[in-house]
């Protein structure tokens, strides 16, 4: 058992969190897993990405070469895999950030508006734990109870249980698009 | 008992790994990509009565390291490209003043500030030949944060036998890789902590070394005479000019490394024995290496990895052995080519000996090494 993840967005939506936890939740799950991690200079903004491989053996290369799921939060990060060369690669991209019309998109890509769904639930932060629920669910490998035990210990108490909804929320999309295919 | 299975930044596994060595002291300048080193340092060795300083710069963090190991801790540094080459003077000192410490170079891509946040191995020959003057060195080189913790309790105990600064060459790859690691206990390590005068002993020359070309080392305060001196010196501690005194210092110097070469290198095998075709790397690289040849090995091509833990002092007369015969070697490196300089001079001329290299600041992949052991397949 292999699979490789990307988030991609820009500086400051989370998106390399988003993959720390998802390895922390698969480390805790009993697995395998890396994670490397790009960024630019700057503090906010810039393509940021971050690859994490879960396995149930050796990691031996840590960089997703053939990802199962991209996670895709700015336009400036779907941009760079709408070329993506895996035929089962799944792609889900923020649809209330990304104008996706002026893109040819094939059946591999999947809109949801995340980060808006984030901000309806109160905390506008949240698009990488909605994000991390999408990947979690489509993956099939990671234990639930691992997965909201890493999420608890992340995060302060006081947004603790409005994360846990978004991951539900998170774990609820994946499955959707999962049984949609 | 079940070990704990951590999710770890390579970058604080290197901390871990000083902190089980005995290292008590940091001082720094933070860079990317080794920040998280500075980070995590300033957090743990307060919680262990050690001392965390955050310099002005990399040529104050480096003298400041050098002074904590001179009274008595075991002190580090960490540092990308552009600090590291300002503390090449003060290494020179440590080297000549024979002072124990671990310098962290995780290594971006240069010349200069280049690209800050993207991997290179490209100061693998500075970290050979950085200082001037004649000396030998030792460079470790993780290639997975387990060896981030392992290694560095290494290069702990070798600065602490050895006299010497024990360069740690990480490189963004996996200083800013997280992976599963393990933080083993103190009674599962060896720990090595610097040879002092034995007991009564009346007449103490700070630089009269013993058979291991080692000289017993004490801190100012103590019962004897200290001296620490980098201009060259006699066994007093004193400057000379004495032609016979200066070329058995700096024969020493270089012997106390270059002839304990047994102990120093370290190194991982994986199918070197048996196959036709061995590629010879070290950090970030290696993990595309073992890729590139577990995918070879599917396609029916006979693909060993050596990978070096200790790059400097060089393998030499090891690598020289274990290529005989071989059909190529493949040298992978994040640079233009430096360590396959090495290789080529350590191995018969009828071998042939190939560079996969990345300079534009993006990791090595499998495919780049896949292609190049097409060409020397088809040689």
């Amino acid at each position: 058992m292999k699979y490789e993840v990307i988030f991609a967005g820009i500086g400051g939506q989370g998106v390399i969190l988003a993959g720390t936890l998802l390895g922390e939740a698969a480390v805790a799950s009993g697995l395998k897993a890396s994670q490397t991690q790009a960024y630019g200079v700057s503090a906010r903004g810039g393509f940021t990405k971050t690859d994490v491989v879960i396995s149930d053996g050796e990691i031996l290369f840590p960089y997703a070469l053939s990802p199962y799921i991209v996670v895709i939060l700015a336009e400036e990060a779907l941009v760079r895999y709408l070329d993506i060369e895996n035929k089962n690669c799944k792609v889900v991209y923020d649809s209330g950030l990304i104008d996706a019309s002026k893109y040819k998109l094939d059946s591999r890509f999947v809109g949801f508006p995340i980060t808006k769904t984030a901000i309806e639930m109160g905390s506008p932060k949240s698009a990488n734990v909605l994000s991390l629920g999408i990947v979690a669910s489509c993956l099939k490998a990671i234990s639930t109870e691992a997965l909201f035990r890493t999420l608890a210990e992340a995060f302060s108490p006081k947004i603790r249980d409005i994360n846990a909804k978004i991951l539900q929320k998170g774990i609820d999309v994946g499955n959707e698009i999962i049984s949609s295919r | 008992m079940k070990k704990k299975v951590r999710f770890m930044l390579g970058n604080e596994a290197i901390v871990e790994g000083a902190l089980l060595a005995g290292a008590t002291f940091f001082a720094g300048y933070p860079i990317t990509p080794s920040s998280e080193v500075a980070e995590r340092a300033s957090r743990r060795l307060p919680q262990i009565g050690g001392c965390y300083l955050q310099m002005e710069d990399e040529i104050a963090s480096i003298a400041a390291v050098i002074g904590a190991s001179i009274g008595g801790a075991k002190a580090f540094t960490a540092t990308s490209g552009p600090g590291f080459s300002l503390m090449q003077e003060n290494i020179g000192l440590a080297i000549m003043a024979e002072v124990p410490c671990v310098i962290v170079n995780v290594q971006r891509s240069g010349p200069s500030t280049g690209l800050a946040t993207r991997p290179a191995q490209a100061d693998i020959m500075q970290a050979r030949w950085g200082r001037h003057g004649d000396h030998s060195v030792i460079a470790l080189s993780p290639a997975t944060v387990q060896e981030c913790f392992d290694l560095m309790v290494q290069a702990f105990n070798m600065a602490e036998k050895y006299r010497c600064p024990v360069l740690f060459m990480a490189d963004e790859t996996v200083g800013h890789l997280r992976e599963n690691c393990v933080l083993r206990s103190r009674d599962e390590v060896e720990i090595v902590n610097r040879k002092r005068p034995p007991e009564g002993l009346e007449e103490y020359f700070p630089y009269k070394a013993d058979d291991d070309l080692v000289p017993p080392m004490v801190t100012p305060g103590s019962d004897y005479l200290t001296r620490f001196h980098s201009s060259t010196h006699n066994e007093k501690g004193l400057p000379t000019s004495s032609p016979q005194e200066a070329r058995k210092l700096i024969k020493r110097l270089y012997d106390k490394i270059e002839k304990n070469k047994d102990d120093i290198i370290k190194y991982r095998e994986f199918d070197v024995t048996e196959c036709e075709y061995l590629v010879i790397c070290f950090g970030g690289a290696v993990r595309a290496a073992r890729q590139a040849a577990m995918e070879a090995r599917e396609e029916g091509l006979s693909v060993g990895v050596l990978q070096l833990q200790t790059v400097w002092p060089f393998p030499a007369e090891y690598i020289s052995e274990i290529s005989k015969g071989k059909r190529g070697v493949i040298v992978p490196e994040m640079n233009m080519g430096q360590i396959i300089g090495e290789v080529r001079k350590a191995i018969p001329d009828e071998v042939p000996v190939l560079g996969a290299n990345r300079y534009d600041g993006e990791p090595l992949t499998p495919k780049e090494i896949i292609e190049v052991l097409g060409e020397v397949v088809s040689l």
